[in-house]
């Protein structure tokens, strides 16, 4: 019992730490690149087009051979050739075309956006409401990931996980993204929780690539199945009136596809979601 | 009531952590600049996305 807990420990230490060595890093790009960029699913009728429409280019020497005109190993060299001229024309092709250019313009969208929540101060929403006004935070903030990680609604959850009163044990789930049937408003023991542990190590933003780098040692806080791989923890701090910052707990995501918040995603997130971050920590003040 | 902050020593390895943190700190500075009026909107929106890609490298294309 010791020894795994203690294996644990060294676990999400070295986590923390990020301490792995050259290779390990070379096989998380390696996993990064085949969990993000291979087709988890396989259509045939694409790949068939593809080969079709490169065939067809290449045929006019296989109709000559038909005729007589030319001899099987002209047509045989001509085909292949004529083949792989139209593969590197259709290269070119995707290379040249244009960019699409809506980075700046979501980045005006995030402006405007936060335009509109300092328009609306916290004061303003009615206590009633505030419940309401996290869900859609909570929601919004799904919504962007969602869109970084390139994931279908449903595979990624986003969760907003407290600490019970003062305590430093006991955390809570009470609000989670609008849509999400997981569980909420149990206490749990937090100590077997990743998160936890980010908060009390600096309370950075955290990634977890592949959750089974834990191997079991892992439990659901809700007591559910774990079905997400990779997480992504952002904690909470909140100003206090004596002008310190209280830690209130984070906010997770949690995603079914392993490395999804690799590479840029992570600093795209947490450039992209900072206003609502921020809203978020207004809201939580104000409910106290 | 919740826990009162209590930080532990950052190790310097924590290099991407760091970074995150950052990038948001700026995020956030960016946007209360352009909430107080000094840089208009299409200036806040062109240093924001210059800086979700500042540290972007080849791999991170590759991603995608």
């Amino acid at each position: 019992m010791h020894g795994g807990h203690d294996k644990f420990q060294s676990q999400v230490r070295a986590w923390l730490d990020d301490d792995y060595g050259r290779l390990q890093r070379w096989q998380r790009a390696a996993a990064g690149v085949f969990y993000n960029r291979f087709p988890r699913s396989f259509r045939a009728l694409p790949i068939f087009h593809w080969f079709g429409r490169n065939a067809l280019a290449a045929s006019a020497p296989i109709v000559a051979l038909f005729y007589g005109t030319i001899g099987q190993v002209t047509a045989f060299w001509a085909a292949g050739g004529l083949f792989f001229a139209n593969v590197a024309v259709w290269v070119l092709g995707v290379l040249s075309e244009k960019k699409k250019g809506n980075g700046e313009a979501e980045a005006e969208a995030l402006v405007r956006f936060g335009d509109l929540l300092s328009a609306f101060k916290v004061g303003a929403v009615a206590k009633a409401n505030r419940d309401r006004a996290i869900g859609a935070c909570l929601g919004i903030l799904e919504i962007h990931a969602r869109r970084i990680t390139k994931t279908k609604k449903g595979e990624l959850s986003v969760s907003l996980v407290q600490y019970v009163g003062s305590s430093t044990t006991k955390m809570t789930i009470k609000y989670r993204n609008p849509g999400n049937l997981r569980s909420v408003g149990r206490e749990f023991d937090c100590s077997a929780l990743l998160g936890h542990h980010a908060c009390q190590a600096g309370a950075l933003p955290r990634v977890v690539h592949n959750l089974s780098q834990f191997g079991k040692n892992l439990t659901s806080p809700t007591q559910s199945t774990i079905d997400y791989k990779s997480m992504l923890f952002i904690p909470l701090e909140v100003a206090t009136s004596g002008g310190g910052a209280r830690l209130k707990g984070f906010v997770s995501f949690d995603c079914q596809r392993p490395y999804a918040f690799y590479g840029n995603r992570n600093r795209e997130i947490a450039v992209t979601c900072r206003p609502v971050i921020d809203h978020l920590k207004d809201l939580l003040r104000e409910n106290g | 009531m919740p826990i009162a902050l209590e930080r532990r020593p950052l190790e310097q390895k924590n290099d991407y952590a760091k970074e995150m943190k950052a990038l948001g700190d700026e995020a956030a500075e960016i946007l209360k600049l352009h909430d107080s009026g000094q840089i208009d909107g299409e200036e806040a929106a062109k240093r924001l996305y210059e800086l979700k890609n500042r540290h972007r490298t080849f791999l991170d294309r590759l991603v995608g």
